[in-house]
């Protein structure tokens, strides 16, 4: 017993860290998104981040701030509906849901905080929305600027930006070592090394953990949906990089919802199918290789493909009467606001789901795929590389040989003429320049370097273990176990 | 007695006046409070936090008669002032009692929604 309310504790505190990054990361993209109103793939990363947060919250059971989420989301459509320009008071309306929900995930069991008003404040949306509804859109708008609002820190976890700012400091201390002489590069070197690998392993995450709060998620999901569930989760002893643990976590969230509102029949419908009351869901994980495979299969009706090619005509994917396979139908699924559902419940229903899935897996190089059986259940199979990531480079001996340059192969290569002319790409980056054997040009989007190398090395696949952004011009890269530092010319100032 | 170390507020179409009679804090709002003011008016907000609770005041009082519009990034400033009040201990909690004008439709909707954060701690007065 004791056991299973500290198991809820973390879960609970697990769900508020994660959360008010979610709410940091909701507000500053819908500052962006009035900036930019045309931007539509940031538009479905805001809708894919509260329909999330809104899921997380019925899990652990903070209902009111499901219900906010459900009110916010109503909020973002009719936002995107007049393209993001939207009356003054609309803006303030969603920054105060935002701050609104901020201060019902922070607050703690008995804690006073004046009085919170949740009935209040959805009614005072409500009014909103109805009036919203009911004039017209100005598409001249009257938004007036905005400035990006103030982020708080709420969380001492290691952030995503955080691990790119350690991961540029790295990459700074290893270009120090480079230019130094033999023994401070010997030092510099074993301190970077050190600092490295403790950056690799900081915030490791148990899988099982990430399970086990699934897990505990969908009986009352279930219940609440008049159906009963048994759930069976084996994460074993598998550990994630952070960045992927969270995408797996994204990735579950929409497929474990999914399987419960659309797969699963109630006791009945089971009852008559021959099948027991409670429908079983199991989540298993296994290292394949480099590669995590997660497989979360159900025994409920399966996908039902007449719905779904009714909705796919309605939404003018395919012609009435067309043959399509169904394996081309289950593609429909992944579509960006594909749902068969007719009405929009606060489980599901708004299309946001199995697309949210796949596109949290694809940022990860991963894949998602779905096998269903009409009356015997969906099986989701997800297969995620919890590697660094890699890229194909070129490679050269630097002119002193003190070490292997890369440039990312997306750059053409090849040796400079005497007529070429372009700006010297060592010299702009900064790097120790001497007497090279030989030029190579390098070109892409127009732009040409020229850089000096003592030898051009056989083209390898590089591993990411320090990513570091696109913005900066030096990140090391390793090609076996051999440290080399990838050059980005995009991100090297061109010399006036 | 002791007096207030806020200074006012004073740009061209807004200005914030605060004022302390021993026992309340006043900040009167008048003009426009847009992007222009947004950097001075954080500013003040910031610092009437730890003055109300030098002060050991149990109200203050926020007059928008003459505020004639408020854009929400202004308006967001309050509610994270706000936060700081609800974050202390009950006992030290402080009201803040908002003067409406009716005349201003969008004051009224607003501040209703800002009381939905703390019904006990914001009194809103027409």
């Amino acid at each position: 017993m004791a056991t299973s309310i500290v198991v809820r504790q973390e879960i609970v505190e697990a769900f508020r860290t994660e959360a008010l990054e979610q709410l940091q990361r909701i507000e500053a993209s819908w500052v962006s998104l009035l900036e930019h109103p045309e931007d539509a793939a940031l538009a479905q990363e805001l809708d894919r981040e509260v329909h999330t947060l809104k899921g997380n919250s019925r899990g652990v059971g903070f209902v009111d701030v499901g219900l906010l989420c459900h009110k916010l989301e109503e909020l973002f459509a009719i936002a995107r509906k007049r393209r993001y320009r939207i009356p003054e008071e609309l803006d303030l309306l969603v920054g105060m849901a935002v701050r609104f929900i901020v201060m019902l995930v922070r607050k703690k069991a008995g804690q006073s905080l004046g009085g919170i008003d949740l009935a209040g404040f959805l009614k005072q949306i409500d009014d909103t929305v109805r009036s919203c509804q009911e004039a017209p859109a100005d598409p001249a708008g009257a938004l007036l600027p905005h400035t990006p609002a103030q982020k708080e820190s709420h969380t001492d976890r290691i952030t995503p930006e955080t691990r790119a700012r350690a991961a540029v400091a790295l990459t700074d201390i290893f270009l120090e070592s480079v230019r130094s002489p033999r023994e401070a590069r010997e030092r510099l070197h074993q301190a970077w090394a050190a600092l490295c690998a403790f950056h690799a392993t900081a915030d490791p995450v148990l899988l099982a953990t990430r399970l086990a709060r699934h897990q505990a998620t969908l009986p009352p999901l279930a219940k609440e949906l008049g159906k009963e569930i048994a759930v069976d989760a084996d994460g074993g002893s598998l550990t994630l990089a952070p960045a992927i643990a969270e995408a797996v976590d994204v990735v579950l969230l929409h497929t474990l919802r999914n399987a419960v509102d659309h797969g699963l029949e109630t006791p009945e419908q089971r009852r008559k199918a021959g099948k027991p009351a409670a429908g079983r869901l199991s989540i298993r994980a296994d290292a394949r290789d480099a590669d995590v495979e997660i497989v979360v299969e159900d025994d409920g009706a399966g996908v039902n493909f007449d719905a779904v090619r009714r909705k796919a005509v309605a939404s003018g994917l395919m012609k009435e009467g067309q043959d399509v396979a169904e394996k081309d139908l289950v593609d429909f699924l992944f579509r960006p606001g594909f749902s068969t559902r007719s009405s929009v419940s606060d489980i599901s229903g708004r299309g946001v789901g199995l697309d949210a899935a796949r596109a949290a897996i694809a940022r990860h190089g991963g894949s998602v795929s779905l096998q269903t059986r009409a009356g015997r259940g969906t099986t989701i199979t997800l297969l995620l590389p919890n590697l660094n990531p890699h890229l194909w480079v070129h490679r050269f001996q630097s002119p002193d040989r003190s070490l292997v340059i890369t440039v990312a192969e997306s750059w053409r290569m090849r040796p400079a003429r005497p007529e070429d002319s372009a700006p010297d790409l060592l010299a702009a980056a900064g790097l120790p320049a001497v007497a090279p054997a030989t030029r190579v040009l390098l070109e892409r989007d127009g732009k040409k370097w020229i850089l000096p190398v003592s030898e051009v090395l056989i083209p390898a696949r590089a591993s990411r273990t320090l990513p570091t952004p696109a913005t900066a011009a030096f990140e090391v890269v390793l090609v076996g176990d051999q440290e080399t530092l990838l050059l980005r010319p995009e991100a090297v100032r061109r010399p006036v | 007695m002791e007096t207030l170390a806020i200074d006012p507020v004073n740009i061209q179409g807004f200005n914030a006046t605060p004022t302390y009679d021993g026992k309340t804090i006043r900040l009167a709002l008048k003009g426009s409070a847009d992007l222009n003011s947004k950097p001075m008016l954080d500013a003040m907000l910031e610092k009437m936090h730890p003055e109300v609770l030098r002060l050991a005041v149990r109200e203050v009082v926020i007059d928008l008669n003459g505020l004639e519009f408020m854009n929400s990034s202004c308006f967001k400033s309050f509610v994270s002032w706000i936060g700081k009040d609800q974050d202390l201990e009950p006992e030290k909690q402080y009201k803040l009692r908002f003067l409406q004008n009716a005349r201003m439709h969008w004051q009224s909707r607003s501040l209703n929604a800002l009381r939905c954060f703390a019904v006990e701690l914001i009194v809103v007065e027409v």
